[in-house]
Formats: structure tokens, C-alpha cells, sequence
């Protein structure tokens, strides 16, 4: 039983400190003095762009020993496909999770640039299959498609992805799709289907990761909760004759002491806050998603200390920046642990991520990655 | 403004065409160290670096349906590249017209806005033209405008647009082919070079005349290109003397930007730009009239 450990690659800038919102690696925020990527020397930019802080962190997690990174997508960030064709030769190991939904590419398409960054890559592609939040955000795409449609429009876009992944011709008249004698080119056909991660939450979330999905990918949740969830998966997949793994996306504040890792957040929670005067941060419009309901309902975001919800664990880190609000806080020893215990809840993949990404990358991979032991105990194996 | 010249990439079979047989006839004693570690886009990238090289002014990379995408190309030899325009050729099979634009800032973003697009057809697709006109008024919708909303027979969007570092780029020029009247206005209205057909400026004059004027009627202006096929460098020099003759035709008929087919190997684009390319006058003086 592998166990992938990914990084991610912050696709709207990263700020220099957990402390602060300003992104100054990229140019997603003002350049001033103390940027990266580009730099300012007197006073002109110095000409580099952002795909060269995201090369670092790509070359950063792969020499920490991560098996690739989550690239993630949404209207205001750079685009996973772009990275992953300037930075496949640039990266050893590095496996690109590239983060798309089924409405933004033609299947064929899909597959005819996947089966190509495959080839570029020597095999280094990974899909987030992610379905859309639904709302004004899915309009900006052009996507008006309601929520259990956009579900079944992703079976079906995977259904003729696998299909038309071959060199002999395939057809498909369905709802969303029609193709007559696709195929991929045997250049192409005999590169591997990506691995797929899948992200949903609801009913029909979990009704089409079950077909496809080689992972079910979820946020981090109070941890019985996430118990629950995985079960329920699993048991709908074994129920189609197949198997599914699960995988956690979580932030980490690590530190070498536990006393660190708590003063750090503190310290930022409070420069943060003295940033936006309390304003909570929002989102564009309300979106039809359930697993961004669940996240909101953690804690209330007015005081630090309402937000430990646990030992090791902080319901604030969507104050500080966009995305998941729960996150694992502690020494590297702790952190291992926590995500040891994971391991024994059923987590067969992780993405992690700290704030500023580069540095992190090496902390992270470094120090806590060699606490885990990885394994499922076999006292959980017993109990299960 | 100094005519373009730029350089077809070739298409698989043409890339795999001219490689040598790998049986070798030693038996195996001769260490072969390459595994399975290099592939048809090691010798695409070498070519586009030897463009790069010998000042040709851009690559083209084209759509093939038997071979690597266009997209994955151009986005891998950005990276290793500084100066050449990067022109993609695919069709609006694509998918959302957001999502393609979306995908090219991030490409203008890290190539310092060289991108450009050849939006090209479907084999047997009906309504194209139709089909083609709302991809590019979305595309450029969302480009220029924020918020954008269109509502069409093919594609929507409701407050779309782009913000932020992804606002006021550069837009990727479109190229555009024409035959027959549908498309011709539909290249007046949209496209930013037109991709002239015919071998030959003399065969092409009515062309431009007639482009000239639906583009000017359309308040635009447009670039003329031609797809240029040459014999190969191996061949001998009269016909080296003949492709610059041939190229300077068009040239001087008012063809902005050659878009030159002279071969898969890496040899072949260093040749044309050793042998060839010095030869070619390329200044303007005056735009002939049409």
C-alpha cells in the first residue's frame, strides 16, 4: 500500500509570510520592493514572471521528497495546463495534479492534451476532477449547467475520455457528448489514463467518484466526520465492483515546537486581522457547493482561540487565506502524528500546503514526512 | 515592420518519417543509453530552439489529429525559447471558448506575449463558420471586457471576464483562412492575419483585393500570410535560389508573414536559415496597392 504525499502550487501568487495577504512571489499583487517573480530592480521589473517562482516550488517539493503537487484552477488563478507543459521538462520526478472541470474541454480534447503532457512529462500527469461550485462563478465560465447535471456530465466526459483513450475508433451518443470513430493516435493511446482525484461532497458527487475515481479527495473535516464520509464512498465503489482510495487536502503550521507552531499562527492571525479589520473575507457569490457549507459552519471567526477545535487543530485558515478552514497545527513530531492518524482513518493520499510555499515545501517534506510511519497500526486493522 | 518568417513545425508522421530506422545492425554492442527516456518532443523542441536560432521570427505548431496536441507543444517550447512568436493551430472542438483564452493569458503571462492563434477547421463539422464566429466573440469578449456576458447558439456566459493580472494582455492574433463567402466574413470581422490560399501571389491578388476591402468596410485592417511549401535543403542550390525567389514573390506582393513548410529535421531549419533566410528582402517599403 503506497502512500502519495503531494504539495501544492499556488496558482494566485503566494505571500511571503502567513502574515500577510499580499502575494509577493508572482505579480497577482502589486510589485513592490521585496517581490519575487518578478522582482523589481530599480525600480522596472526585472523580467521574470510567475512560472519561474512556480518552477522553484515544483523543484522545491520533488527535492523534499513529494510525490507532485496539486495545481488548482479557478477564474482568478493561472492555468494548470500551461504549468504543466512549461514545467514538465524542467522537474525530474514531479507528478502535476492538474485541477479542471469536465465544461472547460472537449473529452478528446481532454485526452489528446493529456496523453501529449504524458508523453512530455514520462508519465507525470495526475487529474483533480473537480465539478464546479455552482452560482456566478459556474456562469463565468459559461457553464449553466445545475449541480446533479454537472455530476452526470462528469461520468459521461470520463466515460468517452477512457473510450477514445485507445487507438481503435469509439462512439458515443449521450446526453452531454456525441463522438463517431474518436481515437488517440497509438503515440498517444499507449500513454496511461491519468490517476483521477475527485472532489464532492454530495450525493451525486459520490454516485460519479464511484465510477471513476481512483481517489476520493476531500478537505480535512473534524475527523469523525471525515470517518463517515469515507465510508460511505467506499462502500458505493465496492458496491460497482471496484475499489477507491482516499485522500485529505490540508494545510499545516509546523514548527519545531508545539509552543512555535501556535505563536507563528497567532502572529498571523493577528497581523491578518489587523489587515482587513475583521472583515471576513468573501467569496464570489453564493455557489451551490456543499463542501464549502460544511467548511463554514466550523467555529466562529471572531476569536482565535474559538477556532481550536482540537489538540493540533485550527478552524482559521480560511481567515488567512482562500480555502480549506480546517488545518493541523504542532510540532513536526505532532504533525506527523496527526496525519499518521489519518493514515489509520482510511487516507491513502494527502495534499499538503503552508504558507510561503517554496520554504515550506523543504520544512514540510524534511521535517515531518520523516516522523510518519506511514502504515496503518495494526490495532486500528484489529478494531476495523 | 519587417516581413515574418515563420517556421511549420512538422506533424508526427513527418517527424517520425525522417528519423532512421532504429535496428542497428551491430547487434547490440554499440550502448544505447537513451532507455526510454527521449521521444518525438525532443527533436519538435530542438527544432523550435534551431528556429529560435537561426532568427527566424516564430513557430507554427499544427493541429494533428494523428499526432502530439498543438497546445502541450507550444506551452514546452515557450519555455525554452525567448523571442519566437508561438502560433497554435487548433479548432473550436476545443471546448469552452473561456477556457482557451483563460489557458492563453496564463501562456501570455509566462512568455512574455507570444502567443497567437490559428483557429482552423473540423473535418465534416457542419455549422462551423457559425460555430467558429461565437468562439472567437467570446474569447475576445472575455479578453477585452469584465464584466462580459453573450448569450448564443453554441456558447453562453453570464459576468464573465478577466481581472486582475489576467486583464490587458496582450491579445493573441488570429489567423484566419478563407473559401468560401462565409468565411471570408467571418475573417473580415475577426480574424488579425488572413491565411491566404493559392501557391502563388498571382493566383491570390483577387483574394486580397476582396479581403481588403470586407475588412475595411468592417473598420479593420488585416495582415496577409501564405502557407509556403519548399523543397528540402538536401536538394541542390538552383532550387535554394528558387525558394528565395519563390518567397520574395510573395513578399513583394504584400505578404506580411511566410508561414514556411521546409521540412522535419533539425537540419533542415538550420539549412533554411543559413541559406535561405539571409537572402530575403524583408523591409516594407510601401504596401502594394490592392
Amino acid at each position: 500500500m503506497t502512500l502519495d504525499i503531494y504539495w501544492r502550487l499556488p496558482t494566485h501568487g503566494d505571500p511571503s509570510n502567513l502574515g500577510r495577504r499580499s502575494p509577493a512571489r508572482g505579480d497577482w499583487g502589486p510589485l513592490v520592493a521585496g517581490n519575487v517573480a518578478p522582482g523589481l530592480i530599480n525600480g522596472e521589473s526585472d523580467g521574470s514572471s510567475y512560472v519561474d517562482h512556480l518552477a522553484e516550488i515544483a523543484k522545491a517539493a520533488e527535492v523534499s521528497g513529494f510525490y507532485g503537487g496539486l495545481i488548482p484552477s479557478f477564474p482568478m488563478t493561472d492555468d494548470p495546463w500551461v504549468i504543466s507543459g512549461a514545467l514538465a521538462r524542467e522537474t525530474k520526478a514531479f507528478n502535476f495534479m492538474v485541477a479542471f472541470q469536465p465544461a472547460f474541454l472537449h473529452p478528446l480534447q481532454a485526452a489528446r492534451m493529456s496523453a501529449s503532457l504524458q508523453q512530455l512529462s514520462g508519465g507525470r500527469l495526475v487529474y483533480n476532477i473537480i465539478t464546479g461550485g455552482g452560482g456566478p462563478s459556474q456562469l463565468w465560465w459559461g457553464d449553466d449547467t445545475g449541480h446533479d447535471d454537472r455530476y452526470a456530465r462528469t461520468t459521461e466526459f470520463l466515460d468517452v475520455l477512457r473510450g477514445v483513450w485507445s487507438s481503435q475508433p469509439f462512439d458515443h451518443q449521450g446526453r452531454f457528448y456525441s463522438v463517431a470513430g474518436a481515437a488517440l493516435p497509438q503515440i498517444l493511446a499507449r500513454e496511461a489514463v491519468p490517476e483521477i482525484y475527485f472532489s464532492g461532497s454530495s450525493d451525486a458527487a459520490l454516485l460519479s467518484a464511484s465510477k471513476h475515481a481512483d481517489y476520493y479527495l476531500s478537505w480535512l473535516e473534524p475527523f469523525a466526520q471525515l470517518k463517515t464520509k469515507f465510508a460511505s464512498v467506499k462502500a458505493r465503489t465496492e458496491g460497482l465492483g471496484r475499489q477507491i482510495k482516499c485522500a485529505v487536502r490540508v494545510d499545516v503550521c509546523a514548527r519545531p515546537t508545539e509552543a512555535a507552531a501556535w505563536a507563528e499562527l497567532r502572529k498571523a492571525y493577528d497581523n491578518i486581522q489587523a489587515e482587513d479589520l475583521g472583515h471576513h473575507r468573501t467569496v464570489r457569490g453564493r455557489g451551490d457547493s456543499v463542501g464549502a457549507g460544511r467548511q463554514t459552519s466550523l467555529g466562529d471567526p471572531s476569536r482565535f482561540e474559538d477556532l481550536i477545535i482540537g489538540p493540533t487543530l485550527w478552524a482559521g485558515f480560511h481567515l488567512l487565506r482562500g480555502g480549506p478552514a480546517l488545518g493541523i497545527v504542532g510540532s513536526y513530531a505532532q504533525v506527523a502524528e496527526r496525519l499518521d492518524e489519518l493514515v489509520d482513518l482510511g487516507v491513502d493520499a494527502f495534499i499538503l500546503a503552508a504558507v510561503p510555499h517554496l520554504e515550506e515545501a523543504y520544512r514540510v517534506g524534511e521535517e515531518v514526512l520523516p516522523l510518519m510511519s506511514g502504515r496503518r497500526t495494526p490495532a486500528r486493522l484489529a478494531a476495523e | 515592420m519587417a516581413v515574418e518568417i515563420i517556421w511549420t513545425l512538422p506533424k508526427l508522421a513527418e517527424l517520425q518519417a525522417g528519423q532512421s530506422a532504429s535496428e542497428r545492425g551491430s547487434q547490440g554492442r554499440i550502448r544505447d543509453v537513451r532507455g526510454d527516456r527521449f521521444g518525438p518532443f525532443d527533436r519538435l523542441l530542438q527544432i523550435a530552439r534551431g528556429a529560435e536560432a537561426v532568427g527566424l521570427d516564430g513557430v507554427w505548431a499544427p493541429h494533428d489529429d494523428q499526432g502530439l496536441d498543438a497546445w502541450v507543444s507550444a506551452t514546452a517550447i515557450a519555455r525554452e525559447t525567448r523571442r519566437l512568436t508561438l502560433i497554435v493551430d487548433f479548432n473550436s472542438a476545443f471546448g469552452s471558448p473561456v477556457y482557451a483564452a483563460k489557458m492563453t493569458a496564463t501562456a501570455q503571462r509566462f512568455s512574455n506575449a507570444r502567443f497567437e492563434w490559428s483557429l482552423s477547421d473540423q473535418v465534416g463539422e457542419e455549422a462551423q463558420t457559425a460555430r467558429d464566429e461565437e468562439f472567437l466573440a467570446v474569447a475576445s469578449g472575455v479578453w477585452r471586457e469584465s464584466p462580459f456576458t453573450f448569450k448564443g447558439r453554441f456558447f453562453e456566459v453570464a459576468g464573465g471576464g478577466f481581472d486582475g493580472p489576467l486583464a490587458g494582455l496582450l491579445w493573441p492574433q488570429v489567423h484566419l483562412a478563407g473559401g468560401d463567402a462565409a468565411k471570408e466574413a467571418l475573417a473580415a470581422r475577426h480574424a488579425d492575419i488572413y491565411l491566404l490560399s493559392g501557391l502563388h501571389p498571382d493566383q491570390t491578388a483577387s483574394e486580397r483585393q476582396r479581403l481588403t476591402a470586407l475588412a475595411t468596410a468592417a473598420g479593420r485592417r488585416l495582415q496577409f500570410a501564405a502557407h509556403v511549401t519548399l523543397a528540402t535543403a538536401s536538394e541542390a542550390d538552383h532550387d535554394e535560389e528558387r525558394a528565395v525567389a519563390d518567397l520574395q514573390a510573395h513578399i513583394d506582393a504584400g505578404v506580411t508573414r511566410l508561414i514556411v513548410q521546409g521540412g522535419a529535421a533539425v537540419s533542415d531549419v538550420y539549412a533554411f536559415g543559413q541559406n535561405i533566410l539571409p537572402h530575403l528582402r524583408r523591409d516594407i517599403v510601401a504596401q502594394q496597392a490592392a
